[in-house]
């Protein structure tokens, strides 16, 4: 069974900015009216851990606290389409198969090698070309030096990131990665420009 | 009762679902597009509920359900917030927010959600489960849970708030523990946020447990509720260090084990600047600890430490990092008694970043090989706001199973 849009962990906008659901079946209140015109599109929208969104026309997607986590931004600016992934592993393989680790409901959004082609795919149903996709990469860092782990998780994300959107072609045409601080990234959805703010020191844009 | 990770894993699953169903009712008929931030499953006491309602300053639409599970569902939101998006369903509402029409429309949004988010759980356990109405409740300081329970009674005479209890055998309702599924819904615009609470009664609990749990891996229901014990303890003990070492009066204002989605956990903090530090700790079980403060709290913290002296930012780096070792060998060291093992503490690692991201690197650590994550959290502040200090503690789920058996009486 395919993972269905409820247990992905994504969070999609649609053209008319809600979701499509089946008709609930519920009594309703008397005074109750279903929302029948276009509710106006969230002009900024959220991306949490392990999830990814895209947005198109006069939005930013923000996500917040990249640590080792890796923020993977990527634009059609001719289609006004953008997606943005905030994905903390750099692969499913990473981890053993166990029968209790989550299986096909496993978040996509959480590994790059699932976030990339899934933000793609998301993005192509809205009008994006693969070959004028750009990408913008933030986060990644080494914030910490733990005994127990022998590997820089952030900058394993970062270099998956490159890999997977290498193996598709896109270029990556700015980085803001690595050091031993905290990101927080807005997007730009119609430009493109990918925002980075630091704690403490200016923010960047990309 | 018997509780086991594959139940918590199935209770979360489904506190996810019920969740989703929830967001997605509330996107239909209101327009607003919603996500649904956190899910928890906390095994907390009463008093910490409780506090959470306070803390946020929230009101709440309550509604009891029975059938397949019996218990208590709770919608809780910040009024003034949550009343623009009522619009949709009662039109006018907004425009006199403290009005009738306004709760009206609340309690038919509590209506909408809540029967969605149980309509998840329905449709696992394959069987119905009725809702009652819903009541509109105002949480202020004199109330406890169990009046607000009480009083969204729908009067068939049961006592609900007397059995929605994991530690069943205590008198104390203050201390009793409760399994409480916690999720956080928010508009994608983040204007409006809503807190939903599932309060099960022990028996289903158990039922659930029964249907879906390991009962090889299964432990007494005491054993998570000595280990939350433990953590309360711990908590008690850093205080009472924090204090001696500062001379400012402090206590413990919240002290949670909750079992979460590992990628949830890094949503408990916002992206506010945070300082503190964080450490590693080893033995059975491992894991990492932060303690964090706001950056008025972390100030106070430093000069309470050098009272009258004009101590430069490395000073004051260093009065944290010591403050950061007292409270966590405060918190750990009971474990390592209760457990009767020895827990290393690795030299604290001092930060000052954006608050989610500090935690965000040990979170990616663990889910190199966990899912879920025990997250235990406390709060020790002073009665005149001087200072918060927060604690975030992360163990490694396989260790802390074992560290759980330890602790678990000797089967029968």
């Amino acid at each position: 069974m395919p993972p269905s849009d409820a247990d992905d962990g994504r969070c999609v906008v649609n053209d008319d900015g809600r979701r499509t659901v089946a008709d609930l079946g519920r009594p309703t209140h008397p005074h109750m009216k279903v929302y029948t015109t276009d509710p106006p599109t969230p002009d900024r929208v959220k991306v949490g851990v392990a999830e990814y969104a895209v947005a198109e026309g006069e939005s930013t997607l923000v996500t917040s606290g990249l640590g080792s986590c890796v923020g993977i931004a990527l634009v059609d600016a001719d289609a006004g389409v953008a997606g943005l992934a905030h994905a903390m592993l750099p692969s499913v393989g990473d981890r053993e198969p166990a029968a209790t680790d989550g299986g096909e409901n496993r978040p996509v959004g959480k590994y790059v090698d699932t976030a990339v082609p899934g933000l793609l795919d998301e993005m192509a149903d809205r009008g994006a070309v693969a070959s004028r996709v750009e990408a913008r990469l933030a986060g990644g860092s080494a914030m910490f030096d733990f005994s127990s782990s022998d590997s820089g998780v952030g900058e394993r994300n970062v270099a998956a990131a490159e890999a997977a959107l290498d193996d598709r072609d896109i270029p990556v045409v700015a980085t803001d990665v690595g050091g031993d601080y905290g990101r927080s990234l807005t997007l730009d959805a119609t430009t493109g420009a990918l925002s980075v703010r630091r704690a403490h020191g200016d923010d960047r844009t990309i | 009762m018997n509780l086991d990770v594959e139940s918590l894993r199935t209770f979360s699953n489904l506190a996810q679902s019920g969740a989703e169903e929830a967001a997605d009712s509330l996107s239909m008929l209101t327009g607003f597009d919603s996500r649904v931030a956190v899910t928890k499953v906390e095994m907390s006491t009463r008093s910490d509920v409780e506090q959470e309602f306070r803390e946020r300053d929230l009101v709440s639409v309550h509604i009891g359900f029975s059938g397949a599970i019996d218990g208590r569902t709770v919608l809780a939101f910040d009024r003034d917030r949550a009343v623009s998006l009522v619009d949709a369903l009662v039109p006018g509402a907004s425009d006199d927010p403290e009005s009738d029409l306004a709760t009206s429309g609340l309690k038919e949004l509590g209506n909408i959600m809540l029967g969605g988010f149980i309509d998840g759980w329905a449709d696992f356990l394959g069987e119905a489960i009725d809702i009652t109405t819903p009541t509109y409740v105002e949480l202020d300081a004199d109330r406890s849970l169990v009046d607000v329970i009480d009083a969204g009674d729908d009067g068939t005479g049961d006592a609900p708030g007397s059995d929605i209890a994991l530690g069943g055998d205590t008198s104390e309702a203050e201390s009793s523990h409760v399994l409480a599924f916690q999720n956080h819904l928010e508009t994608v615009d983040e204007e409006a946020g809503f807190y939903i609470y599932m309060l099960p009664t022990r028996a289903s609990v158990g039922r659930i447990v029964d249907a879906a749990g390991d009962a090889d891996d299964a432990l007494p229901v005491e054993t998570f509720t000595s280990f939350s014990q433990m953590i309360t303890d711990g908590a008690g003990q850093a205080s009472e260090d924090l204090t001696a070492m500062t001379g400012i009066d402090t206590d413990v204002d919240v002290s949670r084990l909750s079992f979460v989605p590992i990628e949830g956990v890094p949503m408990q903090l916002t992206d506010e600047t945070r300082r503190g530090v964080v450490l590693e700790f080893t033995g059975t079980p491992s894991g990492y600890i932060a303690i964090l403060f706001d950056p008025d709290s972390a100030e106070s913290v430093a000069d309470a430490l050098m009272p009258g002296m004009d101590a430069d930012p490395a000073m004051r780096k260093s009065a944290i990092q010591e403050i950061g070792n007292i409270v966590t060998s405060g918190f750990l060291d009971g474990w390592a008694d209760s457990l009767e093992t020895t827990i290393d503490i690795s030299p604290p690692t001092y930060v000052d970043d954006i608050g989610s991201a500090i935690v965000d690197p040990l979170v990616a650590e663990l889910a190199q090989t966990q899912e879920y994550a025990f997250l235990i959290d406390s709060a020790i502040a002073t009665p005149d706001e001087t200072f918060t200090c927060d604690i975030y503690a992360l163990p490694d789920e396989r260790e802390l199973r074992t560290a759980f058996e330890r602790l678990a009486p000797e089967p029968n």
